[in-house]
C-alpha cells in the first residue's frame, strides 16, 4: 500500500510544474462553480464575469478555491481526488500528494499570505482546521496537520480569507455573524454582525483590507470594512449566482488597477455616490453591448464634477438621455432615451437637492427600453425644489439597480438638470450647449493691430420667463484668450435694469465651478453691472514658451477661467422690455495697473471698452473720449470707434477661432472687409473656420 | 501733443499694451508688436450706423388647432445632421397654454437651419416637427400651423 501511494503520489507530482503559474497578482477574483467544477473570472468591482474554463479536466466540484500569492497559482479541494489541487494558468486541475489527510472533502479553504500554507476547514468532531505547508524543501512531502478540532473551532462559513496584511483569516456565517480566525491557534472571535444574511460562498480580500463576500443566492456582493469599530456589510456589486459557489483573489491586488479602462463611472458630486470609494455607481464595459448614446467610456476610478472627464476633455460619453423639456414642478416633463439595445433604466433625481438620491427619488424603476430612442415622460413632483439639481441615469440588463454599486454591463450617465417653477419658458443664447464670442482690442484709444485676441471670452445666456415675465437669468462664459500685455477686467450690464430689481440673497455667482462669496454685483442703483473679474491675467497662465494665452500656435492649453452666473430678478422683468442677449459685455482697465502710452495715471475702472452699438456705463470717465485714436460721437450715441468707424470689440455669433497673434483680423478673414463694407449684407458667416486664411487662426470651434 | 501721440501709435501700435502695475507674476515688459505691412481692418469703413452684428432676429409663429388636447410642448432646436431636432441645443424650450404662441429669436448668421418641434405629454410622442431654412425661408415670420 505504501509502495501504491508512493507511485500514485510520484505520478500526481510528475504532473506538477508542467504547466505555468499565472503570470502576475491578478485583479480579476476567482468564481469555481457547479458540480462539474467550471471556473469564472469575475470583477468585483462591477460584478462583470466570464467564464475562464469549463473543463478543467475534473468531473467533479472542486471547492476550497484559493490564489497563492507565494507562487500566483490558483489551489483548490479537488473533489475527485479528496485532495489538494493545484490549477495552472491553463486551468488545469493538477491534484497534489498529501499525507495525513482527513479521509473527507473540504469546502472552506484559502492560502495565507503571511507563510506559504494552504488552510481548510470543516466543522465536526471528525475534522477541523488544517494546514498544509506548500513551501516545503524538494523531496518533502506535504502532510496535512490538524490545528484544530471541528468541535473547538465551529464555526458555519461555507469559506474563508485572509487578510492581506495582519496574518487572520476573516469569514461570515448564513447569519452575518462576522468570524476573525486566528489560524496558528485554530481560536476565532466574532467580531458582530455584518447585517446580511445567506450563504456567502465566497470571499475574497483586497489590498486595502476590504473583505468582500458573494451571496449564494443571488450573487450580490458585499464590502465590509473591517476597519469600523462594527463592521457591516454595503451592496458593492452584482454578481454571478449558483448554488455552488467558491471564490478567491490574489490579496495584494487592488480591486480596480489604475490602468484599468473598462468601467463606466458617473461624474456627478460624490455625494450621491460617485468614485470606488463611496461606492460609487460602476457599470463594466466587458460586454459592451449595452450603453446609452452613441458611446461609453471607461476609467479606472471616476472623475467627479466640476473635474468629470466629461467636461475636462474632449470625449463625452454622456449622450444618452436628452431632455426635450424643461423640469417644471408639479409638471410632466419629456425625455428621449437612446439605447444600444433592449435593456432596463433605472433613474433618480434629485428632487430635495440633497446630495443623495434617496429611494422616493427613483424616477425609472426596471422601465424596459428598446434598441433606439425611447421617449419618456418623467412627473416632476409639487414637491421638488427650484434650482439646479443632478439626474443619474442606468442602463443594464440587471433589472433592478440602486443609484450606487456596481454593475455586469451597461453604463452610467449623470446630469446636472435645473427644476423650474410651472409654465415657465426658457429662451438660450446662441443655443443651449453653443458659445457667442466677444473679443476685444485692449489698446483703446489707439488703434491696436486688430487681431481682435486682446481678451476673448466666450457667452451664452439663458433667461426664463413666466407668463410673459423674466424671473430668472443664467450667463456661462470662459475666457478664451488674453492676447495682451494690460490688465483687463471684464463685465456685464444688463441695460435698462435696475440694479435694485436684482434679488441680491438669490444672486450666485461661480468661477471653475467654486462658489464665491463675494458679490459679483457693482452698481447698488442705475443699470445692473456684474463684474466677472478684475483682472484676466488673475485667472490664467501662458503656457511654456508662451507670451499670452492661448493666442500663439503651440500655445494651445485648456481654458483655465469659466464662470457662471444666475441672477433672479424681484419683481420679474417683461420680456417685451428685457435686454437683448447677450446684453452689454465689456472689458474694463484693471484699477491700479499703467496703460502709460495715454494715460499719465492708471485709467482703471473708468476705461472701458464695448461692443458697437453699446453706451459706456455711468464709471465711465468721459474725458477718455476722443484722445489718439477714438472718433466717438456721444451726441450720436456712437461710442469706441476710430475715424473709419471700426470698433474695439466685436461679438461674433460662435464660439470664434479668433485670429492668432499679430494678425489682422481682416487676413485671418478675407470676407470680413465685404461683409463690413457691405454694411452685413454680404458674407454673413465670415466667421466661420471654412473662410479663414491657413494658419492665421486659433482653433476654438467645437 | 498730437504730434506725440501719433508717433506713439507708429511706434506701439500692437497686441495689447504695457503694464507697470503691482502684480507680481503679471507681465511687467510690452514688446512693441510688429506693424502690420497693410491697413487691413483699421482701413475699413463700415457704412454708418452698422453695428457689426452676426446675429438676426427671426420672428416664429404657432398656431395650434383648437382641437388638439391641451398641453403640447414645443421647441425650437438646432438641427441634427439629419434635420431632426437636436434637443442639446436649443433655442426655446416653452408649454404652449394656448393655440397660438408668438416669439423672436436671435439666430447666428452661421445657423441655417432650425426644427421646430411639438410634443404630446400624453402619449409621449413628438406630433410635428418642421424645419426652418434659412435659403428657403428667409427672416420673414416663420409661421407653423398644426
Amino acid at each position: 500500500m505504501q509502495i501504491l501511494l508512493i507511485s500514485v503520489f510520484a505520478a500526481m507530482a510528475s504532473r506538477v510544474g508542467m504547466a505555468d503559474p499565472f503570470s502576475s497578482c491578478p485583479s480579476q477574483a476567482f468564481l469555481v462553480q457547479d458540480t462539474t467544477a467550471r471556473l469564472y473570472g469575475v470583477n468585483l468591482a462591477t460584478g462583470y464575469y466570464e467564464l475562464l474554463s469549463d473543463d478543467l479536466g475534473t468531473s467533479e466540484r472542486v471547492n476550497g478555491l484559493a490564489f497563492n500569492f507565494h507562487d500566483n497559482y490558483l489551489y483548490g479541494w479537488d473533489y475527485a481526488n479528496g485532495t489538494l489541487a493545484r490549477i495552472t494558468s491553463n486551468y488545469e486541475v493538477v491534484p497534489l500528494p498529501i499525507l495525513d489527510l482527513p479521509d473527507a472533502n473540504f469546502y472552506v479553504g484559502d492560502i495565507a499570505v503571511h507563510q506559504n500554507s494552504y488552510f481548510f476547514y470543516r466543522p465536526g468532531h471528525s475534522f477541523g482546521l488544517y494546514k498544509v505547508e506548500l513551501d516545503r524543501p524538494a523531496g518533502t512531502p506535504l502532510r496535512a496537520e490538524r490545528i484544530v478540532d471541528g468541535s473547538t473551532l465551529n464555526i458555519p462559513v461555507f469559506d474563508l480569507a485572509f487578510h492581506p496584511t495582519n496574518s487572520f483569516a476573516y469569514a461570515v456565517s448564513r447569519s452575518g455573524a462576522l468570524y476573525e480566525i486566528d489560524t496558528e491557534t485554530g481560536g476565532a472571535t466574532v467580531r458582530g454582525n455584518v447585517g446580511v444574511t445567506g450563504t456567502f460562498g465566497a470571499a475574497y480580500f483586497d489590498v486595502d483590507g476590504y473583505l468582500y463576500i458573494s451571496r449564494n443566492s443571488d450573487g450580490q456582493i458585499f464590502r465590509i470594512d473591517l476597519t469600523a469599530s462594527a463592521p457591516s456589510a454595503e451592496f458593492f456589486a452584482y454578481g454571478p449566482a449558483s448554488n455552488n459557489n467558491d471564490g478567491a483573489r490574489c490579496a495584494m491586488a487592488p480591486i480596480i488597477p489604475v490602468d484599468n479602462s473598462l468601467i463606466d463611472f458617473g461624474d456627478a458630486p460624490d455625494s450621491f455616490g460617485t468614485t470606488l470609494s463611496t461606492n460609487g455607481a460602476r457599470h463594466d464595459l466587458g460586454n459592451g453591448q449595452i450603453y446609452l448614446g452613441q458611446t461609453v467610456d471607461g476609467e479606472s476610478d471616476a472623475w467627479t464634477h466640476p473635474l468629470a472627464d466629461d467636461t475636462a476633455d474632449a470625449s463625452n460619453d454622456d449622450d444618452g438621455v436628452v431632455m426635450v423639456s424643461n423640469f417644471d414642478v408639479g409638471r410632466p416633463a419629456i425625455l428621449i432615451a437612446e439605447s444600444s439595445a433592449p435593456a432596463f433604466l433605472n433613474a433618480w433625481i434629485d428632487w430635495n437637492q440633497s446630495g443623495q438620491f434617496d429611494p422616493e427619488e427613483k424616477v425609472f424603476s426596471q422601465l424596459y427600453v428598446d434598441t433606439g430612442e425611447n421617449n419618456l415622460l418623467v412627473d416632476v413632483p409639487i414637491w421638488a425644489k427650484e434650482g439646479s439639481t443632478w439626474a443619474r441615469f442606468r442602463i443594464s440588463s440587471t433589472p433592478e439597480v440602486g443609484p450606487i454599486g456596481g454593475v455586469g454591463d451597461g453604463e452610467v450617465e449623470d446630469y446636472q438638470i435645473t427644476v423650474s417653477s410651472q409654465g415657465t419658458t426658457v429662451t438660450s443664447y446662441p443655443a443651449a450647449g453653443e458659445w457667442i464670442t466677444t473679443a476685444f482690442e485692449d489698446n483703446w484709444p489707439l488703434i491696436g493691430d486688430f487681431d481682435m485676441n486682446d481678451l476673448v471670452v466666450h457667452l451664452r445666456t439663458e433667461h426664463i420667463a413666466l407668463d410673459g415675465t423674466v424671473v430668472g437669468l443664467q450667463i456661462e462664459g470662459e475666457v478664451a484668450a488674453v492676447g495682451g500685455d494690460y490688465h483687463n477686467g471684464f463685465a456685464i450690464r444688463l441695460e435698462g435694469i435696475d440694479a435694485a430689481s436684482i434679488a441680491p440673497t438669490a444672486l450666485q455667482f461661480w468661477i471653475n465651478d467654486i462658489a464665491q462669496t463675494t458679490s459679483p454685483l457693482e452698481n447698488s442703483s442705475g443699470d445692473a453691472v456684474f463684474v466677472v473679474m478684475q483682472d484676466a491675467w488673475d485667472y490664467v497662465t501662458r503656457g511654456e514658451g508662451c507670451r499670452f494665452y492661448r493666442t500663439e500656435a503651440g500655445c494651445e492649453s485648456d481654458v483655465q477661467m469659466s464662470f457662471k452666473l444666475r441672477i433672479a430678478f424681484l419683481d420679474g422683468v417683461p420680456e417685451s422690455s428685457f435686454p437683448a442677449p447677450p446684453f452689454d459685455p465689456f472689458l474694463f482697465a484693471t484699477p491700479g495697473h499703467d496703460r502709460s502710452y495715454v494715460f499719465t495715471q492708471p485709467p482703471g475702472r473708468g476705461l472701458e471698452i464695448h461692443l458697437p452699438g453699446k453706451l459706456p456705463t455711468d464709471r465711465f470717465d468721459a474725458t477718455y473720449l476722443n484722445l489718439a485714436d477714438d472718433h466717438s460721437d456721444p451726441a450720436n450715441n456712437v461710442f469706441f470707434r476710430t475715424d473709419t468707424g471700426m470698433p474695439w470689440a466685436l461679438q461674433i455669433g460662435a464660439r470664434w477661432s479668433y485670429p492668432l497673434e499679430f494678425i489682422d483680423v481682416d487676413d485671418a478673414y478675407p470676407l470680413f472687409e465685404p461683409f463690413v463694407s457691405s454694411g452685413g449684407q454680404t458674407f454673413i458667416d465670415w466667421y466661420i473656420d471654412e473662410n479663414a486664411a491657413d494658419r492665421s487662426i486659433f482653433p476654438n470651434s467645437e | 501733443m498730437r504730434l506725440l501721440l501719433t508717433i506713439m501709435l507708429v511706434a506701439l501700435s500692437g497686441c495689447g499694451g504695457t503694464s507697470t502695475g503691482t502684480s507680481d507674476d503679471s507681465p511687467t515688459t510690452a514688446t512693441p508688436s510688429p506693424v502690420p505691412e497693410h491697413d487691413g481692418a483699421a482701413s475699413i469703413r463700415p457704412p454708418a450706423g452698422f453695428e457689426f452684428a452676426t446675429s438676426q432676429t427671426l420672428p416664429i409663429e404657432i398656431e395650434v388647432a383648437a382641437s388638439e388636447p391641451s398641453g403640447l410642448y414645443l421647441t425650437v432646436c438646432r438641427a441634427t445632421d439629419h434635420l431632426t431636432s437636436d434637443y442639446r441645443r436649443c433655442l426655446m424650450k416653452t408649454r404652449m397654454d394656448d393655440t397660438q404662441l408668438t416669439r423672436s429669436i436671435e439666430v447666428p448668421n452661421d445657423v441655417d437651419r432650425l426644427v421646430v418641434a411639438l410634443w404630446r405629454m400624453q402619449p409621449t410622442q413628438r406630433v410635428a416637427e418642421h424645419v426652418w431654412n434659412r435659403e428657403r425661408d428667409g427672416l420673414v415670420t416663420f409661421r407653423v400651423r398644426h
